[in-house]
């Protein structure tokens, strides 16, 4: 058990490496890349103790939760607490950290090289990334809302860093800016939904915030919030994961976001921070469970994110645009998991989409690096240039497809079982086309970068297949991608000391064993080659057909290649309204706020007395006239005080 | 004897003149001769109070000991007053007070 209490090691360790790195990185050998991939690999290992700990005590009946901290800061009604607490949602996600920040930094050595020269500011780099992973995974096992939203804004800023770490690029600046800004939003209300619930529970821990909630709904007990209220603080909470989680209409910056160097977008943007919100979530949901109309939202916005990202996809030409708009698609299908309640169903896609979803990054990487082009209109016929590449990124394609064995079949498969069962038919059927959607737009990327014949004879004399440090990453998670799906069932689960699949180990409220749904497999194995064979009929070869379908509706097409304008509505709202009330208020604070009221007595004193010094005049007559009048303006006093 | 008020009307006629003379004289001897005649007409006013209450205050002496002291301390200022002067005028070669201002700001 010790690990389990002692489980904040793992987020220490890269956060002491971060501060030797930002003291002391740009003098070590190799910028310290060896020292922030020892510190996650350490992390990585000491990972499986936890994971052994919480077993122990989930086997043994005892629970598996934890509770460490200590109060950091306290006075009347408030207390500031650090405090760790490790359950089976957290231990999903320290694996999904730890594994993939390590793979990610690895990969990294070798894609932060030029012809064996590293980058400038490589060192810079890995101490971000040592801070992000530290944030991250304090993030995940905080046990109070106050560290987490620490956690919350330490991963926003790490974020930020990495997107804009190409500086020297305008693109660059503005996307990370805009990342900030928008996940600002969002944080926004994650911290008024905060402060809300400390108003209503006096407490910032989770647990006793839920029990609050619960109170009056599902026990006994006298109701703590009302029904308002409380929905008002979910749904304020909820702002704060739709933000980071890119849904809509917060999933402007991740598109974006792609200007940061291709392992960031592996790491950040596909398999960690955006998963922050169905993390948050996900802990929360006996929260959201109790809150009247909350998962109903949940479900709405994660299958409006669902289909708007996925149509989106379809006509990306950057290949990592692509991929981003995935991500944010496939985290609405998360969340509409945890809108239909199952908590154990999102967490396990999160963790097959994490694998295959950073393979994908880092194989797109992989073609970046080596052919120098991201658009996919100049790319094609890297097959046999890069093979290795190719092959483990076509694993990761089928994969979201949701082509069976591979993992991404089992976890989506279990979404549409949940969603199935709970949730109405209209969703249903929306859900599938969503499916169709992220099959197609992944065979389309398939086909344009790697099969048929190249665009740009260049680009393909350049193309070679990666280096080992690129490639190994892309094995490994290519063989997880492969395998984990299996954690659904029982048997594999109770093979390697897990009550059993994933249902069993994670789950809200009750365990729940795994069940084999034919007519839903067959119905997404249907939807999935639907899609696929839809992009071949579409885009194999020459694209013609495509074309002809993009000039039979060219208003359609020219909404969808703009986003549905989404940018341009949110910069003129953001010109016509935020500037302007900018500039009105920096108005105000200039001249009412500086000028008059603190140059104002200052320049009151120098003018006045700068007036009444001049009665010094030095003559001796106007300084005896003084005396006579004052004399008699006394005496006139005295006279009108006594009368 | 004349009704009180006549002399004290007497004694501020000449201590208005006084004040005049203060404020109006250019040479400096001229002002401190104003300033004497001010002193002057305070001592009147002092003794005709003391003539005038002595029945009703039990045989008062005390304005016309006033009237001494007015008279020491006059000669005492007039002793500095003039030093200041001669001092003055040994400076700037002239008793003018309006040419004595370069103690401005």
């Amino acid at each position: 058990m010790y690990w389990l209490d002692h489980a904040y090691v793992i987020p220490a360790i890269p956060a002491i490496a971060f501060f030797v790195l930002f003291a002391l990185g740009k003098w070590l050998p190799r910028g310290g890349d060896w020292l922030s991939i020892i510190a996650i690999g350490t992390s990585f290992v000491l990972f499986f103790f936890v994971l052994e700990a919480h077993l122990d005590s989930v086997n043994a009946g005892l629970g598996g939760l934890s509770n460490v901290g200590f109060d950091w800061l306290e006075f009347e009604g408030f207390k500031l607490r650090i405090g760790f607490t490790v359950d089976s949602i957290a231990v999903v996600m320290l694996a999904v950290v730890t594994l993939v920040a390590l793979l990610v930094q690895v990969y990294s050595v070798s894609y932060m090289r030029h012809h064996g020269k590293p980058e400038p500011r490589y060192w810079w780099y890995f101490a971000v990334h040592s801070l992000f992973v530290a944030a991250m995974l304090a993030l995940v096992l905080a046990d109070n809302f106050l560290l987490l939203y620490v956690a919350w804004e330490g991963v926003g800023l790490c974020s930020f860093l990495l997107i804009g770490f190409y500086f020297e690029k305008q693109s660059a600046v503005e996307a990370a800016k805009k990342a900030f800004v928008t996940t600002r939003l969002g944080d926004v209300g994650l911290l008024i939904g905060i402060i809300l619930f400390w108003r209503a529970t006096g407490t910032f821990q989770i647990s006793e915030v839920i029990a609050a909630a619960q109170a009056g709904r599902t026990n006994e007990l006298a109701p703590v919030m009302s029904d308002g209220y409380l929905t008002l603080a979910t749904l304020m909470v909820f702002l704060g994961a739709m933000g980071k989680s890119a849904q809509f209409p917060f999933h402007v910056w991740l598109p974006d976001a792609m200007e940061g160097p291709t392992p960031v977008s592996a790491l950040i943007h596909a398999a960690t921070m955006v998963v922050a919100g169905v993390y948050l979530v996900a802990r929360l949901l006996p929260l959201f469970d109790v809150t009247p109309g909350a998962l109903q939202v949940v479900t709405g916005v994660g299958l409006t994110t669902a289909l708007f990202a996925g149509v989106l996809a379809v006509v990306q030409t950057d290949i990592k645009r692509v991929l981003a708009y995935s991500t944010v698609s496939q985290l609405g299908f998360m969340f509409v998991a945890l809108g239909t309640g199952a908590v154990g169903v999102a967490m396990f896609h999160l963790l097959t989409h994490a694998f295959f979803k950073a393979l994908l990054f880092l194989g797109s990487g992989s073609v970046i690096h080596m052919t120098g082009e991201q658009d996919a209109r100049k790319l094609g016929g890297l097959w046999w240039r890069m093979p290795v590449t190719a092959a483990t990124f076509t694993i990761g394609a089928l994969a979201l497809a949701g082509i069976p064995p591979l993992s991404g079949f089992f976890s989506k498969d279990e979404i549409f079982v949940v969603v199935n069962a709970g949730q109405s038919d209209v969703i249903l059927i929306l859900m599938g086309v969503a499916a169709f959607l992220s099959a197609m737009y992944m065979a389309r990327l398939v086909i344009i970068t790697f099969l048929g014949s190249p665009k740009d004879l260049a680009v393909i004399r350049r193309a070679r297949e990666a280096p080992p440090l690129m490639v190994a990453p892309l094995v490994i998670l290519a063989v997880l991608t492969l395998f984990v799906g299996f954690f659904a069932f029982d048997q594999v689960g109770d093979a390697f000391g897990f009550p059993g699949g994933i249902n069993n180990y994670v789950y809200f409220p009750l365990p729940e064993s795994f069940h084999f749904d034919d007519t839903i497999a067959a119905a997404t194995g249907v939807a999935s080659l639907a899609g696929l064979g839809a992009a071949f009929w579409l885009f194999w070869g020459k694209a013609e057909r495509a074309q002809r379908v993009a000039a039979f509706a060219p208003k359609a097409t020219a909404l969808v290649e703009n986003k549905f304008y989404m940018d341009d509505v949110y910069q003129a709202a953001i010109d016509r309204v935020v500037l302007p009330a900018g500039r009105a208020v920096a108005v105000f604070d200039r001249v009412v706020v500086n000028d008059t009221g603190i140059n104002g007595p200052g320049d009151f004193t120098r003018y006045g007395s700068t007036w009444l010094r001049r009665h010094v005049t030095g003559r001796i007559p106007d300084y005896a006239l003084f005396m006579v009048l004052g004399i008699v303006a006394a005496g006139a006093l005295g006279f009108l005080v006594r009368v | 004897m004349p009704p009180l008020e006549n002399v004290l009307v007497v004694s501020a006629i000449l201590f208005s003149i006084g004040v005049y003379g203060v404020l109006t004289r250019r040479n400096a001897v001229n002002i401190l001769m104003s300033v004497e005649l001010m002193l002057n007409a305070v001592s009147i006013n002092m003794v005709a109070f003391a003539v005038y209450g002595r029945v009703a205050f039990d045989n008062t002496f005390t304005g016309i000991i006033f009237a001494f002291f007015i008279v020491v301390v006059a000669a005492a200022e007039v002793a500095l007053a003039l030093g200041i002067v001669v001092r003055l005028f040994r400076n700037r070669a002239t008793a003018n007070v309006d040419e004595v201002n370069l103690l401005k700001w």
